[in-house]
């Protein structure tokens, strides 16, 4: 009988080098422990907005810019070192070159989190013009360091995207392959190669709107650079807004589909089911690779200088870009699971729930970008209730998911784990609906001092926030000390 | 006989001549700043397109992730050229101003050669992406605006 060898453990302490699985645990680890600081910065913050710690409005604001741009920037890490691990066989991708996207990302945040933490920098994550530059608090150091930082964020996104779509060309034979289209074309298929799968139609369509936004995000980097450098550096505000969130709102947009490709790769191993693709992947992915670039607008319908037509179509583009690649996706996961005999383990259950944070926030974000609602909602506490459901309640549970499953998940999990999982979501459904009720009364967002019933809210959300911190804590330890055993076990990832 | 190609690569040649050495020649002009990011966009994509054309005629194996990192630096170099106050500091000097031409197509040559070295067909993916971040620099870059 031919014995099968077992994969490497590179988490063994004697393997020398840089191999992919240790790479993606560096990466794993560097991000979750950053998440978990800007979780506490997070907290500190609705605590102080409900008057239960205090903290002066500066200090406030930049904590706030500090949570935001971080929370992003690790959230595109963290997604996008999941997403990699599954494309490493299929693309044959390097390891160096995620490295590189993991030091340039760590670098972007250090010198952000200098930026504000030395300097104070804090008009937002969103730095809209020209608040970095008209009656600051901060020393001008802080403005450059920050955007510096910014760039190194994107200089990172920008190799890890480039090396992906570098990947499927070489792999597929183009960027059509990538995303499937010979299901409806067999001709462009390479001979002896299989249809792309669809964790590689995700990756090919993040790849192709990535690099767009990177490239915007360049642009207006540099153009903020240059005024910071330059006070005489001429900027049209409402053309450098419209970049802003072109930028920011589509890079946050993506930890979604970086995600998708994850769920793509993991619940087959949790159902015992294969996910393929077919045509109907092909034209929804497609579709999302359309129009999400285009769903910027809907965060500029206050802006009264704005073109109709582009408030029109951001709209219509927020619904088009938003409904196909969740529904396939969110449609697909249920039939793999239905029936399934599905393993429930800390990953499985995560990604489920996760499906609901993407499918709730999802549905809060096109209330929030339907025109009518907007005139209500625009700038409440609902705008950072639906991305935090959708970042926290959606893509972090990916994350933890993925970490669950990275560490390997063979054994059912210790009874107490149901007792943390039961606290992280009584915490995190508890956090969201103080900011669903704030954002229907009409509290504003981004205040330091909220009026009522933004305090009375804000500190019940605290104790939710405990509760949350609780919870993942517990969690996180509970993964952690797996890693320690299966690192010893030799036991690999999965189940 | 020449083939078809190398008839419009010639083409194309003399079209970025003509525009490289166009204000040594035909003295300083004033296009408006989004021509004139535009032409820049233009002239990148004419010297990346050779430079994927160079790569191609002497293929290599998968290059080294280093080729990966010196793209990433051109985008950047790029759009720094791309700097109204360059543009005010170098158009009122003819010689100057070709230069700076020169350069777009240098940067431009440089990455879609280094690019297309990294992996096939990721020279063009450059050339797409810097031409991309011109277009963008086209829609307001340095430009106050008609709202201010």
């Amino acid at each position: 009988m031919q014995a099968i060898a077992p994969e490497p453990i590179e988490l063994h302490g004697a393997e020398a080098g840089l191999t992919p699985r240790r790479m993606v645990g560096i990466g794993l680890v560097v991000g979750l422990i950053t998440i978990y600081g800007l979780a506490m910065i997070g907290g500190t913050m609705k605590a102080a907005q409900g008057n239960l710690v205090h903290l002066a409005p500066q200090t406030f604001y930049a904590l706030l810019t500090l949570h935001g741009a971080g929370m992003i920037s690790v959230v595109v890490l963290l997604t996008a070192v999941a997403h990699w691990y599954f494309l490493r066989n299929l693309l044959k991708l390097r390891v160096e070159v995620l490295l590189f996207s993991v030091v340039a990302t760590v670098w972007g945040l250090l010198a952000a989190g200098a930026a504000v933490l030395g300097g104070g920098f804090g008009p937002g994550w969103t730095f809209l013009y020209p608040l970095p530059f008209i009656g600051t608090t901060w020393p001008a150091w802080s403005t450059g360091l920050f955007f510096i930082g910014v760039l190194f964020v994107g200089i990172g996104f920008a190799i890890f995207l480039l090396d992906i779509l570098a990947g499927v060309i070489r792999e597929y034979g183009g960027i059509l392959q990538g995303l499937a289209f010979d299901t409806f074309f067999p001709k462009l298929r390479r001979p002896g190669k299989e249809v792309a799968p669809p964790t590689v139609i995700a990756a090919t369509m993040v790849a192709l709107d990535g690099l767009l936004t990177v490239a915007a995000g360049t642009v207006l980097v540099v153009a903020l650079l240059a005024r910071w450098a330059s006070p005489t550096f001429p900027i049209d505000p409402l053309w450098i807004k419209n970049l802003t969130f072109f930028f920011g709102h589509t890079i946050a947009n993506l930890t979604i589909y970086l995600s998708a490709g994850v769920i793509y790769a993991v619940l087959p191993a949790y159902t015992g089911r294969p996910w393929n693709t077919n045509k109907i992947y092909t034209l929804s992915w497609a579709t999302s690779l359309l129009f999400v670039p285009w769903a910027w607008p809907h965060h500029l319908y206050m802006d009264f200088v704005q073109a109709p037509w582009l408030q029109l179509f951001g709209e219509a583009s927020t619904y088009i870009a938003t409904i196909p690649s969740a529904v396939v996706t969110i449609f697909g996961a249920l039939l793999l699971v239905y029936r399934s005999n599905m393993r429930w383990r800390i990953g499985s259950v995560f990604f489920m729930a996760g499906l609901l944070g993407w499918l709730v926030g999802g549905i809060a974000a096109m209330l929030d970008a339907t025109i009518p609602f907007n005139d209500v909602l625009h700038n409440t506490l609902w705008v950072p209730a639906h991305f935090h459901t959708y970042l926290l309640g959606g893509v972090f549970l990916f994350v933890i998911g993925f970490a669950s499953y990275f560490v390997g998940e063979k054994a059912p999990p210790r009874a107490i784990v149901k007792v943390w999982e039961w606290l992280f979501f009584i915490g995190l459904v508890g956090f969201l609906l103080m900011f669903y009720a704030g954002g229907i009364d009409g509290v504003p967002r981004r205040e330091a001092t909220p009026p009522t019933p933004g305090p009375q809210l804000a500190a019940i959300a605290t104790g939710f926030v405990v509760i949350l911190l609780l919870g993942m804590t517990a969690l996180l330890i509970e993964i952690w000390m797996r890693a320690r055993r299966h690192a010893i076990t030799g036991e690999g990832e999965g189940l | 006989m020449r083939s078809k190609p190398s008839f419009w690569y010639s083409v194309l040649a003399v079209l970025i001549l003509l525009d490289v050495f166009g204000p040594a020649l035909l003295g300083a002009g004033d296009p408006p700043l989004w021509l004139h990011h535009l032409e820049h966009a233009f002239l990148l994509a004419a010297g990346g397109g050779f430079g994927v054309l160079y790569a191609r005629r002497h293929p290599k194996p998968y290059g080294d992730p280093g080729w990966l990192f010196a793209v990433i630096g051109l985008s950047a170099a790029s759009l720094l050229l791309m700097l109204p106050d360059v543009y005010g500091n170098v158009d009122a000097f003819p010689v100057l101003h070709s230069l700076l031409h020169l350069a777009f197509v240098g940067i431009g040559y440089v990455g879609g050669y280094t690019a297309e070295r990294y992996s096939p067909r990721s020279g063009v993916a450059w050339t797409l992406i810097v031409v991309m971040m011109g277009v963008i620099t086209a829609t307001g870059f340095g430009a106050p605006g008609p709202h201010v």
